[in-house]
């Protein structure tokens, strides 16, 4: 009950802030997705 | 092989709390909220509510603090829940970007107030490089070095909070506009959405306790003081919060909250003129640097757990065998700061935050979207 109270308030600040500034999420986004691949390829080069 | 030294207990837990959470934001988000909602019941109730919103995530986070109470905290917790490429990105999006580029913008508005202040004549950039510099080397002494510059700052932001409670509270003349309604249009689907609107800037202002928990593996007893330290820390906060939002709104009255973007000056200047302002500047730069020292020690621990993953370099899982923190960690952080505060991208970003600011300043009666938040 605490736990959907506090990711329903979450949800509301992502959408708001997706709403608010969809260019700075779209750039936000991508860094982090660019993230993945150099997880991927670390666990790689380190194995 | 060395490991992290267990130096900190509940009051350097709660410090660390409060000193995520609190930033010089306290002293001028108040309008962001009042210009949302119009009336006393309304503004203090939205404080409220974020309050008891940011209460609930405490209590979840003490749950998980006290399950894992490891290195990395957050960064630990996402990894063993999701994936270790979600911690990966967790950790890889706070070097590059949230937490660098906060601490970069931070420093360079810390050293436009301190050489506002001191009148001194140097550059911001030199100056905040070279505080980012003083912090690195201060936490790479130790964590309880780190912790005990920290705690000292977290106390006298507390004071200076305090402080302005206390001379708006004595020293100002409420503003009486009569009695004010309980809300400013009658119960509908607009009145829910500008309390929507309002809770955006509260729960900006309530984040940042997660950051504490990265220093799980230093608290002597971290089941059971981080999860302590956690509640004390929000309950603190909610206590300051509230305390300066109902001084704001009772000496400059809710209109006049709407109509300026420095409540915290305002309230002072009322109380003791000019000398109030100034005042207001210098808890401006305490915060700031509190801010600063609460990054510079507990970021790095979320790199020195991926270093002990092996999803990072190597290097930054070094600890210094007589301080037994990772200072390579550390340096990398104040590095990748001092890097971008130099490059003036965080001096510009902050002018850019300030100047969307004040032109949201002008479009804020209708539109939705609030002005940036400063944590």
């Amino acid at each position: 009950m605490t736990t959907l109270f506090f990711v329903a308030a979450c949800l509301l600040v992502v959408i708001n802030t997706v709403y608010t500034y969809p260019a700075n999420t779209v750039i936000g986004l991508v860094i982090l997705l660019a993230g993945v691949p150099v997880y991927f390829l670390w666990r790689r080069r380190e194995a | 092989m060395a490991a992290l030294a267990r130096r900190l207990g509940l009051f350097d837990a709660t410090m660390l709390m409060m000193g995520g959470i609190v930033g010089s934001g306290i002293f001028k988000n108040p309008y962001v909220v009042a210009r949302q909602v119009r009336t006393p019941a309304l503004i203090l109730g939205s404080w409220v509510l974020g309050g008891l919103i940011a209460l609930a995530g405490a209590f979840i986070y003490a749950e998980l603090a006290a399950l894992r109470p490891e290195v990395g905290g957050q960064y630990a917790y996402l990894r063993d829940a999701f994936h270790p490429a979600a911690a990966f990105v967790y950790g890889w999006g706070l070097l590059l970007v949230t937490q660098s580029g906060g601490m970069a913008a931070v420093s360079v508005t810390f050293a436009r107030y301190v050489l506002e202040l001191t009148g001194f004549r140097a550059g911001e950039t030199a100056v905040a490089v070279g505080t980012l510099g003083a912090l690195t080397a201060i936490n790479c002494l130790g964590v309880r070095a780190g912790a005990t510059v920290q705690s000292a700052l977290m106390v006298l932001k507390i004071g200076a909070v305090l402080g302005l409670v206390a001379a708006g509270w004595l020293l100002v003349r409420p503003e009486s506009g009569g009695p004010h309604p309980l809300l400013d249009r009658p119960p509908s689907f607009g009145l829910l959405s500008a309390i929507g609107a309002a809770l955006v800037p509260v729960l900006f202002a309530y984040g940042g306790w997660q950051t504490a928990s990265f220093v799980a593996a230093e608290l002597r007893r971290p089941e059971r003081d981080l999860p302590r330290g956690l509640l004390l820390g929000v309950s603190g906060v909610i206590l300051l919060y509230l305390a300066v939002n109902a001084v704001c709104v009772r000496a400059l009255g809710p209109e006049g909250l709407a109509a300026t973007t420095t409540p915290a000056s305002a309230v002072m200047r009322r109380a003791l003129g000019g000398r109030g302002a100034s005042l207001i500047a210098a808890g401006i730069a305490i915060s700031t640097l509190g801010f600063l020292s609460q990054g510079i020690l507990t970021a790095p621990r979320v790199y020195y757990a991926m270093a002990e993953d092996r999803v990072f370099l190597r290097v930054v899982g070094l600890l210094h065998p007589r301080t037994l923190v990772p200072v390579v960690a550390i340096a990398l952080q104040g590095l990748a700061a001092a890097v971008i505060a130099a490059s003036g991208r965080g001096a510009s970003s902050a002018r850019r935050a300030r100047r969307s600011s004040s032109s949201a300043a002008g479009r804020a009666r209708r539109a939705p979207s609030a002005p940036p938040v400063i944590p």
